[in-house]
This record gives structure tokens, sequence and C-alpha cells, in this order.
């Protein structure tokens, strides 16, 4: 291929590239729009929130099981030696614990999720989508968007904090088992030390953040799926484009809102 | 009793991008009438049908369905409308998550207010009606293709509807299947006095049930008549068309 051809066509990709960005990111303003203005309206589908709560929700607990207790041992196996070289031992319990509860629990555990739930709501109403699922519901005078948007969206928005939480539960602990391991540390003396070093100020904005990430990943996941096309190749698209978008905006919302909470409760 | 006129279309147009599907149709469909719609794959068969339903926003021109104007519907205008009509997909549709019990007591729960025993009756009844009680608790995995046409024209009659669009009924049907589920559509048709629109291929299908068929060609409707009639055509197009395909 001659040179203006390959620029002519380098051209057209990024042209095509950025095209595709600014649409995704109007498509995902529209999106968010129809969800916050038919959030109030019903019928509430209580029964579809429930059941996606236990399906998204409740099956990911064993993965961040396992992540939430390998963080908190190899976050202690990894600090323990630069806190002895600066004889700062006595501070790796507090230090750990507020690692993990302001910024690694919930962007670990939002990014897992991110990777199993948007994934699998892109695949299953893109699936919806290419086999016309969706228009039989609508053509039957149900609203698709009320029954299978929203109630995963506000499923995945209620799920997240509590995994969280349950994950900072668990790398807690995986750091104390670390710190007994190589220091015989006791249970009481190690829970003060983390009790007393966690604030409100700690504890409030990552649990907060953890709702706007479940908010992303469930409007993530509808999008991708709900405006899928191209049949199977379609789908596994908007479930691939799904995990990645959704990381990424995780990842940009944390910086915003890391930044909002600083302001709000300067350490 | 002067026949009523059910469904009446103006000047309809849709394109998508610079390709025009539907270039300034005009048709009418009376009450009771089976209206059969003929073209060659991408003539825009489907998507008269989606403008029709109103899944689909047409460019230009107006339709009426019992004198209500579908194009300057809002959404819960749209969907009152909607639970006077009903739409047989060509894949049917059916909901993958749920048993056909629950496919078909989906529509009639969130549409009427029926008590669970009186939605599982009907249920029952309507599968009845298509040969199939005993896939009751099956989910849609386990049916054949030709089972889940039958499931799925269920669903779409369960609500009783006045008008039925079928998109391709019998495509993707052995020959036996597909004479089965055109007989199957005459016979409910004239069970429970639908006015129905139906989008095929299959010229053995538009035999059993059509009243009148249309064709669509290049955007318009290029011939509109009684198979009958059609079928005797010394147009050239017809001819080709009609001694392509084999009629039972």
């Amino acid at each position: 291929m001659d040179l203006p051809k390959q620029i002519q066509k380098r051209y057209l990709n990024l042209s095509e590239r950025f095209y595709n960005f600014f649409s995704t990111i109007t498509g995902l303003t529209l999106f968010n729009w129809e969800i916050l203005k038919q959030l109030f309206i019903p019928p509430y589908e209580i029964e579809e929130i429930k059941k996606h709560m236990n399906e998204l929700g409740v099956k990911t607990f064993p993965i961040v099981s396992v992540t939430g207790f390998v963080i908190g041992l190899v976050i202690v196996m990894q600090s323990e030696p630069v806190f002895i070289r600066f004889g700062a031992s006595d501070y790796l319990p507090g230090a750990t614990a507020i690692s993990i509860v302001r910024e690694l629990a919930p962007v670990i555990t939002a990014l897992i999720f991110a990777g199993r739930v948007s994934s699998g709501i892109g695949a299953e109403l893109g699936s919806m989508r290419v086999t016309e699922q969706i228009d039989a519901m609508e053509v039957s005078a149900i609203n698709p968007f009320n029954y299978l948007v929203i109630s995963r969206v506000v499923a995945t928005t209620m799920i997240l904090p509590i995994l969280t939480v349950y994950v900072i539960f668990l790398s807690i602990m995986g750091g104390f088992v670390a710190l007994t391991i190589s220091q015989g540390m006791n249970f009481e003396y190690y829970k003060n030390a983390v009790v007393t070093s966690i604030t409100f100020g700690d504890l409030i904005p990552s649990i907060a953040k953890t709702f706007v990430f479940g908010y992303i990943v469930g409007i993530v996941g509808c999008y991708k799926g709900y405006i899928a096309d191209g049949g199977t190749e379609g789908v596994g698209r908007a479930s691939t484009t799904a995990v990645v978008l959704a990381s990424l905006i995780i990842l940009l919302f944390d910086t915003v809102l890391v930044k909002i909470s600083l302001m709000i409760w300067p350490q | 009793m002067a026949p009523v006129e059910l469904i009446k279309i103006e000047n309809l147009s849709k394109s998508f991008g610079d390709k025009i599907i539907l270039d300034n149709i005009s048709l009418n469909v009376m009450q009771g009438e089976n209206l059969v719609v003929f073209g060659q794959s991408g003539t825009g068969k489907s998507v008269l049908l989606k403008c029709i339903i109103g899944l689909l926003k047409p460019d230009n021109g107006k339709i009426f369905i019992k004198e209500t104007d579908v194009t300057n519907l809002n959404q819960k205008q749209l969907n009152k409308l909607r639970k006077h009509t009903s739409f047989l997909f060509q894949g049917a549709a059916l909901y993958d998550s749920m048993t056909v019990r629950e496919n078909l007591e989906f529509p009639l729960k969130r549409n009427m207010e029926i008590s669970d025993e009186d939605a599982y009756e009907k249920v029952l009844h309507t599968l009845d009606l298509v040969s199939l009680k005993e896939a009751v608790d099956k989910m849609p995995s386990e049916l054949s293709g030709g089972m889940k046409k039958r499931i799925g024209l269920a669903r779409s009659i369960i609500t009783d509807p006045e008008i039925m669009f079928y998109d391709e009924p019998t495509t993707g049907l052995d020959p036996i299947s597909s004479k089965e589920i055109s007989e199957l559509i005459l016979d409910l048709q004239n069970q429970l006095k639908m006015t129905s629109i139906v989008v095929t291929h299959d010229l053995n299908c538009a035999n059993i049930i059509s009243d009148r068929i249309i064709f669509l060609k290049d955007g318009k409707i290029a011939y509109k008549g009684k198979i009958e009639e059609l079928s005797l055509s010394e147009d050239k197009f017809l001819k080709n068309f009609f001694s392509n395909q084999i009629i039972h």
C-alpha cells in the first residue's frame, strides 16, 4: 500500500474511533437520563430486583471472598519489610486497614464486579436484543426498559456496597493472618490498632463511592447489551466492551470521587 | 354490514441511510381479512410490519389502526393500542430465561387483572389450541423449531388480540411443519376472528392463509390481488416467482 493510502486509512481509523468514542459517551448519557426519568415510574420490579441481586451479587461472593482475603494477606506481606526497615512496624495494621478501606477494597471489588457482572448483563441483554426478545416485550405492551434495565441497575447499585463491606472485612482478616504467621500477632492488639486508625472519614466516602461504581457497572452492561446488533458477534462485542468501558469509567470516577471526598473530609 | 377498515396506511416511507426501503406505500386491511405480504429478501416486508406496530418510526406517512394514528402516539398510548394487537416474530422470540408457562403468563399477567389460577387455566387452554399442552413446564431450549413457533403463536394469541402480525411464520421449518403451522394459523384466525398481516416467502403458507396478497418490490407495492389471480398473471416477474415455487 502506498504512503498516502496508508495515511488515509490511518486517518479514517482514527476518525472512526473518535466517532465511536463520542457516540458511546452520548449514548451512555442519554441512557442514563432515561434511567433517571423512568426510575420512579411504576411498576416497580421488586421481584426482579431481588432476583438480580441474588444472580448478580450473591453469586459474586466466592470470587470476591478469595480476592479480598488475598489482598489483605499480600499487602501485609509486601509492606512488612518496608515498615520494619523504617522502624514503624507498629503502624502496619492501621496503615494496611486504611489503604484497604479507602481504596483497595472498593476499587478492586468494583473491578471484579464489573468483570463478572457487566459482561454478563451485556451478553444477556445483547442476546435478548438480537433474538428480538426485547422487541417481543415491547409489542406486548410491556416496558422492556423498566423490566430489564432499571431492575438490573438498581440491583447492581445496591449489591456492590454490601460486597465491598464484606471484602473490607476479609482483607483485614487476611492482614491479620499474615501478621500472625510472621509476628505471632495477638488478635486483640490487631483489632484495636485497626479500629483506632479507621475513622468515619475513611469509611463513609469509601462505601458511598461503591454505590456509584455499582450504578456504573449496571448502566454500562445494560447499555451495551440493549443496543447490541449484528447477531452473535454483536453479543460478544457487547459483553467485552461492557467490561472494558465499565472498568475505565470506574477508574475515572474513582479519581474524581477521591478528590471530592478529600475536599469534604480533609486528612 | 359494510366491512370495517381496521388498518390504513397512507404514503408510508422509510429509509435506512441512503437506502430507501419503503417508498410511499398506501394500503388498507379490512376487519377479519388475512393479508399476505410477499417480496424478495430485503424488500422491506418486516420493516413494514415493524412500522405498523410502532417498533420503527417511519420517515413519512401515516398509519392508522382502528382510526388511531400510530405515528403520533406517545409510549403510553402506543402500549394501550398494543393491548389489541400481537406479533409473532420470525424466531418466535421466546424468553430464554422463562419456562413455556411463564412465557405465556408474562403478557397476560402484565396486561390484565387475572388471578394465578385463571392465568394458568388460560395458559393450558391456549397451549391446547396449538397442541402443546405437555410442553407447559419446558424451557425454550428444550423445544424444536416447530414447537417454538407454536409456543410463540400461543403467546401471541393468549391476550385475545384483534389484530395479528406474523413475521415469516414458517421460515426455517420443514414442509410438513410449515403446512401444519399455516393451517393452525388459519384455524385460529377462524376461531378467534382476528385480522392479520402475514409477511412470508412461503407460497404454500400464503395459499392456505391469504384472502389477499401484495408484492413489495423496490420499496413499492408492485402487485396486489388474490393469489389465484396473480398466479395466472402473464407478468414476467410474477410468472417467474410462481414458477419457482410449488403450491401444494
